[in-house]
């Protein structure tokens, strides 16, 4: 009996060669872990349209897979890239709405003591980060994965997550204490 | 800083995140199928503007060729005669040699 890694390797084999089936036998595969990058995020209302360009865009670049990683963190890779596009381009349209403007002065209103009303504020901050900073924080706090890890699906270096990380939080906390989250 | 609004929010939100996360994670077979048959489509489109592009190089290409081979093989020479250049209805009078 082949292994799961022999299995999914004989799947990627065929789905590089154009396999329409195992392209989705590959998704059932890999499919949960794509999901749980984009569910950390996504905005909830937002969720199934980029879970569906991320699994596009692994399929439509599967061709490129080199096998000296698993196709698990080649995928989670093309995701993250994805999410990250795709909240630029979210952050785009934002800032070209005047519903930007009814946020921050959503932002203003609520310095009240409710936590509820707080964690909103974070959430809006968080969302206004670049998306490159925003995922750092995604992956070191909710995802919790490794600095190494970090820097190996940003393609980025062990010291520049550590200093970046520590910056994004210091300007989070700035931009929190001028809200009054103090 | 411990113990600050922010602080308290944002482990809130690490919490409520990871509840999130930690949802049983399973992709239908719908999404599937529906992602799969999209990124066909979007291979196939991405190929024909490919095949559009080489049409268009191997166009550009043939008509600087083709330039090349008539200026350097068939060494037209062109004799304009000394018309007054304000002068264009006198430019069917060029004479074109050696062709």
């Amino acid at each position: 009996m082949p292994g799961r890694n022999e299995k999914i390797d004989e799947l990627v084999a065929r789905a590089i060669s154009g396999d329409a089936e195992a392209w989705s036998a590959v998704l059932k595969e890999i499919g949960p872990t794509l999901e749980g990058i984009v569910r950390a995020r996504a905005p909830r209302e937002l969720v199934d349209d980029w879970r569906h360009e991320v699994l596009i865009r692994v399929l439509v670049n599967i061709k490129r897979f080199r096998s000296d990683s698993p196709i698990e963190h080649w995928a989670s890779q093309i995701a993250v890239r994805t999410c990250q596009d795709l909240h630029r381009h979210q952050l785009r349209q934002k800032r070209k709405t005047p519903e930007n403007k009814y946020d921050n002065q959503q932002l203003e209103a609520k310095k009240t003591n409710d936590y509820i009303a707080d964690r909103e504020i974070v959430e809006l901050l968080l969302d206004q980060l670049e998306p490159e900073d925003r995922d750092l924080l995604i992956m070191l706090d909710i995802e919790q994965r490794s600095v190494a890890e970090i820097a190996s699906l940003l393609n980025r270096s062990l010291s520049w997550v550590k200093v970046r990380a520590h910056r994004v939080r210091k300007r989070l906390r700035k931009w929190a204490d001028q809200r009054g989250l103090n | 800083m411990t113990g600050s609004r922010f602080d308290t929010a944002w482990k809130h939100i690490c919490m409520k995140r990871k509840a999130t996360l930690s949802e049983s994670i399973t992709l239908n077979e719908k999404l599937i199928e529906e992602a799969v048959q999209d990124a066909a489509m979007r291979i196939e489109v991405k190929r024909q503007q490919r095949r559009d592009e080489q049409l268009v190089w191997l166009g550009a290409f043939t008509a600087i060729a083709a330039t090349v081979v008539f200026a350097v093989f068939l060494n037209p020479t062109f004799e304009i005669p000394n018309v007054d250049p304000i002068s264009l209805s006198d430019v069917w009078y060029w004479e074109v040699s050696s062709w």
